[in-house]
């Protein structure tokens, strides 16, 4: 039997029983916090790396033909581009004419679904708002269709394999049509379309390679009127650009013109760790006003325990003790709690679907802020009340005796 | 025979509300011997308990010197004098300041040093006929049970001086009694006892008298 654990024991169901209201604020609010990292700070963080890194920001847009250049763009210079520094892909960009073979597949006899197949670009791409597409686009042998035109919607064409026709050139103004066949993987918003035009239909680029190669057979070279060059950040794009441009093309960028937003995106990668400061303030906060009602309260006690021979070092010592142990109890019940909260609210949350708030379902929270508040509320919780602590452990026993 | 307890010349004063110093004890000096029970009689406010806190290293005092065992205590770090309360020095209170939420085993375990066994707890509760209540919170316990559960953690660790203040407040005879008989056993196991006490039933144990009106009428 230790005295040290026995008073300590006691203490900490005491203090528990005393400070329940308190206790049970403050592990609701490490759940509510731990929850909100879930769902705001993930998914905050979660798109403002998607936008820094996978949007239209960390691309370089290269034109054959500028103000300042006029230069082919080629599989060579596609190579040449992937080997700058922070470049992680490169592609090609052109278009050619597709049609539904079939009339019976037609969306209407006066609609023959005729679009425009274009290189799918991550980031770039409108949304996707039917079917299963990955994140890199359509595979081989799928094709995205836009979802409305000529005053007709295509969504009915999804999941089908169809033949789609292009022509191929077999002399001077004469060509022959050559089908492929692939399938609507998905149907994307058509609403704003951009330089794509609204009857773009995504395909991927090595589809839209090879059928460019395989239409104009008597072309030494696949050249592309533009080519996109994807940095690894935004923060990296200016510097991708001057070198782009440097090798003698034209180049434009989104983020070169948004100088400052790399910046507001790590602001709010942040949202996470200033959730955390909060509870660090609150759990300081919390110990400070606890260590100070026990000056008053506990002030017979210790003149009790120094009269039966404690040191204020042993009473100190085990005030922070048990302060540390109703901490880590606090701490691990809000973990617990908020980790229940994250992992079913990220499940509504990933059923809503909303845009800013990019959450998968059943997610569980940062770990690292799971941990941080396990350790850091006793912590804190000490540290708050450690003034407080020192001066109740130096109490003169003969006046708290005497207030008995 | 030896001196467990020596003050000499114990002077203290405490402040009023209004920050007045009143002068408590004007030089006292007085002494308890090994083995003996001296009984420090008066009324409330005349100072008794002062010169308990003081014999006790829980005040100190303006002027004089504390002798424990031989050894100057007078200006001890509060360190040592913790050492010396947990050793040689053991109290027992007008209400006997258990803590309720620990049961009586508990409650001496608080005072007891680490080589302290579960078995000379026991023992020690048998004496004071408590081993059947050795379990049961304090809060649980009647008022007798309670000062003897006192009187267990003041003597647990064979303290050369036992200092008791109204230990005897609010008991019925038969707790009393029993109360009695342990400041006997301690007195014949070598203890020096001090017991600041108006209750005339200290008349049977004590070896000696201290009256504080004399006590502090020699001094002046």
């Amino acid at each position: 039997m230790n005295r040290n654990r026995v008073f300590a024991a006691r203490s900490v169901r005491l203090s528990l029983s005393k400070l329940r209201p308190l206790a049970v604020l403050m592990s609701l609010g490490i759940a509510v916090f731990i929850f909100a990292d879930s769902i705001v700070g993930a998914g905050i963080s979660s798109y403002s790396n998607k936008i820094s890194t996978n949007s239209a920001l960390n691309y370089v847009e290269v034109t054959s033909v500028g103000p300042d250049s006029a230069r082919e763009i080629t599989d060579e210079s596609l190579s040449r581009f992937s080997q700058i520094d922070h470049v992680v892909g490169s592609s090609g960009w052109a278009q050619i004419d597709l049609a539904i073979e079939d009339p019976a597949n037609w969306p209407s006899p006066n609609n023959p679904g005729a679009f425009i197949g274009t290189p799918f670009i991550s980031g770039i791409t409108p949304k996707v708002l039917l079917g299963e597409v990955s994140a890199d686009g359509p595979g081989e042998g799928q094709i995205l269709l836009p979802d409305k035109g000529q005053g007709q919607k295509y969504d009915q064409l999804l999941g089908k394999e169809m033949n789609f026709v292009y022509t191929r050139e077999i002399g001077p103004g004469n060509g022959e049509p050559v089908s492929m066949s692939l399938r609507v993987a998905g149907i994307y918003d058509n609403s704003s379309p951009g330089t794509d035009g609204a009857q773009a239909a995504y395909v991927s680029s090595k589809v839209v390679q090879s059928t460019l190669a395989n239409a104009r057979p008597n072309t030494k070279a696949l050249t592309y009127p533009r080519a996109f060059v994807r940095a690894d950040s935004a923060d990296e794009v200016v510097n991708v650009q001057n070198q782009v441009r440097a090798l003698g093309y034209s180049v434009n960028s989104v983020a070169g013109q948004i100088r400052s937003l790399s910046g507001l995106f790590a602001l709010l990668a942040l949202v996470s760790w200033l959730i955390g400061g909060f509870l660090v303030i609150f759990c300081l906060g919390v110990g400070v006003s606890v260590g100070g009602s026990w000056i008053k309260q506990r002030a017979r006690e210790v003149g009790l325990l120094k009269a039966i021979g404690w040191s204020g070092a042993s009473i100190a010592g085990v005030y922070m003790v048990e302060l540390a142990a109703v901490g880590l109890i606090i701490g691990l019940t809000g973990a617990l709690l908020g980790t229940l909260c994250s992992s079913v609210g990220t499940a509504v949350f990933s059923g809503l679907q909303l845009d800013l708030l990019p959450v998968a379902a059943w997610a569980m929270p940062n770990w690292l802020l799971v941990l941080g508040a396990l350790f850091c509320v006793p912590l804190f919780l000490c540290l708050g009340a450690v003034g407080h602590v020192a001066r109740l452990a130096r109490l003169d026993a003969d006046s708290s005796l005497r207030d008995l | 025979m030896t001196s467990v307890l020596r003050l000499e010349n114990i002077t203290k004063s405490f402040a009023d509300e209004r920050g007045n110093r009143q002068l408590v004890l004007p030089g006292v000096s007085m002494n308890v011997e090994a083995g003996e029970i001296v009984w420090l009689r008066g009324e409330s406010g005349s100072g008794k308990s002062t010169i308990l806190n003081i014999s006790g290293l829980l005040s100190t005092p303006d002027t004089g010197r504390v002798w424990i065992d031989g050894d100057d205590r007078t200006n001890a770090s509060p360190r040592t004098a913790s050492l010396v309360r947990s050793i040689e020095i053991g109290m027992v209170f007008q209400s006997s300041n258990l803590l309720p939420e620990l049961t009586a085993m508990e409650n001496v375990l608080l005072a007891s040093r680490e080589s302290t066994t579960r078995a000379a707890m026991i023992e020690q509760l048998e004496r004071f006929g408590l081993a059947a209540v050795a379990d049961r919170q304090a809060k649980r316990l009647s008022g007798g049970q309670q000062q003897r559960v006192a009187f267990c953690r003041a003597l647990i660790n064979r303290p050369s001086l036992l200092l008791a203040d109204e230990p005897s407040s609010g008991l019925d005879r038969a707790n009393t009694e029993v109360i009695l008989d342990a400041m006997r056993t301690g007195a014949n196991s070598g203890c020096g006892v001090l017991v600041a006490s108006h209750d005339e039933v200290f008349q049977q144990v004590a070896h000696r008298q201290l009256p504080m009106k004399e006590l502090l009428l020699e001094q002046k």
